[in-house]
């Protein structure tokens, strides 16, 4: 039986779904630390 | 609840990690297309989570219409946002699969075309919430989440009401369809693991909106007092 040959593909596939994962991730903890500022600030003020 | 949210992120992690090896090493090899078929095991369970994020969202946005719950405003931001990052991965991981399977990246057929409009939908849902401004944009979006979430059944049946290159479903598909009870096991586990992951996210994102809706409130009461100093 002739077999599809996309290893390639497959990789391809996991890294992308580990990229958009932690790209959000890294966007949520970065929004958390602006926010935490945000905050500080107005009660600074 | 930090102690919980850390236990449930050591756990959340397990799980990706014994699903990643039951997608890659345990699950069985299927027979025509080789070892890419396994990226079923992270398109699937994408594709459910988007879906249920986008009914989080219908309800969310139905219950602010009705009550004007902050809460409600602020879940339906977080799953709208949740989803829209585990429908890229739908349509990312789609491409990557179909062109060493059916030798083309995309095809405009029904089932394509509309997890594209999906995408579309709850894009321009965020862009409206992050660009546009005033009091009534919460009313908007919700609107928008309401109407966009037609095209979730649509999606889903696409493969049932036209004749399309994505293959017909292999859950739910009547005779002939199904799957290995191995595949099985590999989809439930990471099905599991990345429907934790998205919980997490959604919570994270639910207590930013909440947080940056009560900012608002105290940037606009400084303001205010400010103005009122002012006058005096």
């Amino acid at each position: 039986m002739n077999i599809v040959n996309g290893n390639a593909y497959l990789y391809a596939a996991y890294a992308v779904v580990w990229i958009v994962h932690c790209t959000y991730a890294l966007t949520l903890v970065n929004r958390g630390k602006r926010m935490k500022r945000e905050m500080e600030e107005l009660h600074r003020q | 609840m930090k102690t919980l949210f850390k236990l449930l992120s050591v756990v959340t992690l397990l799980l990706l990690g014994y699903g990643f090896c039951q997608a890659m090493y345990i699950a069985p090899r299927e027979a025509t297309m080789g070892d890419v078929q396994r990226i079923f095991y992270y398109h699937l369970p994408s594709a459910w989570i988007a879906f249920l994020l986008f009914f989080v969202n219908f309800l969310a946005s139905s219950w602010y219409l009705f009550r004007r719950s902050t809460g409600a405003d602020a879940l339906a931001l977080a799953s709208a946002e949740v989803g829209v990052s585990f429908c890229t991965i739908v349509l990312i991981t789609g491409p990557l699969w179909a062109r060493p399977v059916w030798g083309i990246w995309w095809t405009w057929d029904a089932r394509l075309t509309s997890t594209l409009v999906l995408w579309l939908i709850y894009v321009s849902y965020l862009i409206l919430r992050h660009y546009a401004t005033g009091g009534q944009v919460p009313v908007l979006a919700a609107t928008l989440g309401i109407f966009g979430f037609v095209d979730v059944p649509i999606v889903y049946m696409a493969i049932r009401w036209f004749r399309t290159q994505h293959p017909q479903p292999v859950i739910g598909g009547g005779q002939g369809s199904g799957l290995d009870h191995r595949m099985w096991v590999a989809v439930l586990w990471n099905l599991a693991a990345f429907l934790l992951l998205a919980i997490q996210f959604v919570w994270i994102r639910y207590r930013q909106a909440l947080a940056s809706h009560a900012l608002e409130e105290a940037h606009a009461q400084a303001s205010l007092e400010y103005e009122t100093g002012d006058a005096r």
